[in-house]
């Protein structure tokens, strides 16, 4: 009888231990309530600065040191406007609750809208691809955190330059899933930088 | 083991390491392949050092075959099979490049190797710039890309082929050396117009794309904020 009222107290623990963690990630009943998890994207590269860009000899140019936020990739000037080789999707994630959320997993996916040079108008996405996964992520109680996925954006070009395609913009999708088996989405949040080459 | 004596289409033991662009670069490696493009028509300074003139010679050599060449010869690898063979000549440059010299009222803000154009275009530019730091001596035009030597595609650019279009950068108020675009402060209209004014006045111009509506004889162009795109007859 011990053991049976033993077992049986065990079970509501869980089940009570359950729907508290369920409770925690939950998205708010209310429409205007924050999410208890918030997620942001930035596109950004290495790049020259202001003072490095005055008068740069093009053949011998400095390195590129400075972090900047792009919001477009532009080939419309070689120096002045950003279009690296390579862009970062910088996800920003913020614990907006009171109490630690562990064992978040992350997927960053990005995908492409391509087409060719010739018609930009017939250009078309094609379907999502995972970059990155990161799993059993820990936010303290109002903490953020922030990783970053590279993106090689010069191999896409160059592959797609071949048969006198261009991909026209890049899109990051950041997915929060909450832990569990079930991975319950939290948050989902998209980004796009537009790529336009030069003319 | 290299080979430092070759005939064309006689049998080689070939280059121990790569060779041109990011390649290995031994010296005696490059002394071979220099040889080999001497024998395919480069002009090259048998020396083993490869620089960019060694570079654009396979560059050169490759665009029998290829429009995306990448100016490296490995071992045992396509351009050297060709070399060795020589059975192919080097491909001459068809434009030539902007001086790069100062002293004609302009600077470059792209790399050497994407400044080429056709001579009319050439003289046409340095014509106007030289004219407009005349009246203006505190003033640099910034020249930017152009065209290739051989007028292969230019990536990221849809056009930059023909050798007869050059990218101008809009003056600044300030003289500074650097971009700028027309919603900025440090902006001069009044440079740009009086730059675009001697440009128009060049028989060779066929057309000029910028997004300052307030100056004549120019077409509105998406992307064109911070740049002139302008175009040569020939």
């Amino acid at each position: 009888m011990a053991s049976y009222l033993r077992s049986a107290w065990n079970a509501a623990c869980a089940i009570l231990w359950l729907l508290g963690l369920a409770a925690c990630f939950a998205q708010p009943a209310g429409k205007d309530a924050p999410a208890r998890v918030s997620a942001g994207i930035e596109f950004r590269c290495l790049w020259w600065s202001e003072a490095q860009m005055e008068g740069l000899n093009p053949n011998a140019p400095p390195p590129k040191t400075t972090d900047v936020q792009i919001k477009k990739w532009e080939y419309s000037d070689p120096v002045g406007v950003p279009h690296p080789d390579v862009v970062d999707i910088v996800v920003n994630l913020k614990n907006n609750t009171a109490q630690t959320l562990s064992g978040l997993e992350v997927d960053v996916s990005g995908q492409w809208m391509t087409g060719l040079m010739s018609k930009r108008a017939e250009a078309t996405w094609a379907d999502p691809i995972i970059l990155k996964t990161v799993h059993d992520v820990s936010l303290a109680p109002g903490s953020t955190e922030n990783f970053r996925v590279p993106v090689d954006l010069r191999t896409k070009m160059t592959t797609l330059e071949q048969v006198q395609k261009w991909p026209y913009t890049v899109r990051a999708i950041v997915k929060v899933n909450a832990p569990g088996s079930g991975r319950a989405a939290l948050v989902i949040v998209k980004a796009e930088l537009p790529i336009t080459p030069g003319d | 083991m290299a080979i430092t004596s070759l005939t064309p289409g006689s049998t080689s033991t070939g280059v121990t390491g790569s060779v041109g662009h990011k390649g290995l670069n031994k010296k005696s490696d490059v002394l071979t392949v220099q040889k080999l493009l001497n024998q395919a028509g480069a002009e090259l300074k048998p020396d083993g050092s490869c620089g960019p003139a060694t570079i654009n010679a396979i560059e050169g050599y490759q665009r029998n075959w290829s429009k995306h060449p990448d100016g490296r010869v490995d071992p045992g690898g396509h351009t050297w099979k060709k070399l060795v063979e020589g059975k192919l000549k080097l491909k001459k440059d068809s434009y030539v490049m902007l001086p790069q010299a100062c002293g004609y009222g302009y600077y470059s803000y792209s790399s050497m190797d994407r400044q080429f154009g056709t001579s009319a275009t050439i003289h046409s530019l340095i014509q106007v710039c030289m004219d407009f730091t005349a009246k203006y001596p505190d003033l640099q035009v910034g020249i930017g890309d152009m065209s290739f030597a051989d007028g292969r595609h230019m990536s990221p650019h849809k056009t930059h082929t023909n050798g007869r279009n050059a990218d101008i950068r809009p003056f600044r108020t300030d003289g500074k050396m650097t971009h700028v675009t027309i919603t900025d402060k440090e902006y001069s209209h009044e440079y740009t117009k009086a730059f675009v004014e001697m440009l128009r006045k060049n028989s060779n111009l066929k057309s000029i794309l910028f997004n300052d509506t307030k100056i004549s004889g120019v077409s509105q162009h998406e992307g064109h904020d911070n740049h002139l795109h302008v175009s040569m007859k020939e």
